[in-house]
């Protein structure tokens, strides 16, 4: 197994578990729950100093790797391809994103038959922003282990 | 002129074998790594034009004899 590919794995897990974390201090029986200022900005920052370590802490070992094992073509075009499709998936959640908030706001006078998030919620935005982020890492580092692994 | 899709093989394995080379060493000479050279000998992955060049002056042949294009339809 290559160190990139070994990065990718460690990437994905750290993400899930930092995500997982997420999930615990913003839900509640599987509810969106509505967070204080405080406890929200508090969860945030204690997120971002998570996804900051997750990274360092591969930086720090591969750093201490002999020199000549950079990235080469193929580690660079299969890094290309997670981008992409990280890209297309935060586009496409953006988008649905857009469509929720429109279509709220459209039919502000029905009542929808399944329950819509209220993306007006501080919580509910941050929640479903952040959420995004680590469903397109998640996916650029899967499509990056598919790479290796094919 | 189209040109369709198609399959790159080469014959990696066999020359570096010839010229007894490990994967390790001929990715160095051509500035790839091991995984790179396994993956190119096991037709998984197609070089770019300036690797596949690097890889037949590696061999001393020329591109065309380590590379072969197959064009699909």
């Amino acid at each position: 197994m290559s160190r990139h590919e070994k990065l990718a794995w460690w990437t994905l897990g750290s993400g899930i578990v930092i995500w997982l974390f997420l999930l615990t201090r913003f839900t509640e029986d599987g509810r969106i729950i509505e967070l204080p200022a405080g406890d929200a900005v508090e969860t945030y920052v204690q997120v971002i100093v998570l996804w900051i370590i997750a990274a360092l802490v591969p930086a720090v070992l591969l750093a201490k790797r002999p020199a000549g094992t950079d990235k080469d073509e193929r580690d660079r075009a299969i890094a290309a391809l997670g981008d992409r499709w990280e890209g297309y998936i935060v586009v496409i959640a953006i988008n649905v994103l857009v469509v929720h908030v429109l279509a709220r706001a459209v039919y502000a006078d029905r009542t929808p038959s399944v329950p819509i998030p209220d993306f007006g919620s501080t919580t509910v935005l941050i929640f479903a922003l952040l959420t995004t982020l680590f469903i397109a890492d998640a996916v650029k580092q899967a499509v990056v282990l598919w790479q290796y692994r094919r | 002129m189209t040109v369709g899709r198609g399959r790159v093989s080469n014959h990696v394995r066999r020359l570096r074998e010839a010229a007894s080379m490990t994967q390790a060493e001929l990715g160095e000479r051509v500035g790839a790594t091991r995984q790179t050279i396994i993956a190119i000998e096991a037709e998984k992955y197609a070089p770019s034009l300036e690797l596949a060049f690097k890889l037949a002056r590696a061999f001393e042949r020329p591109v065309d004899e380590v590379f072969q294009f197959h064009a699909r339809g």
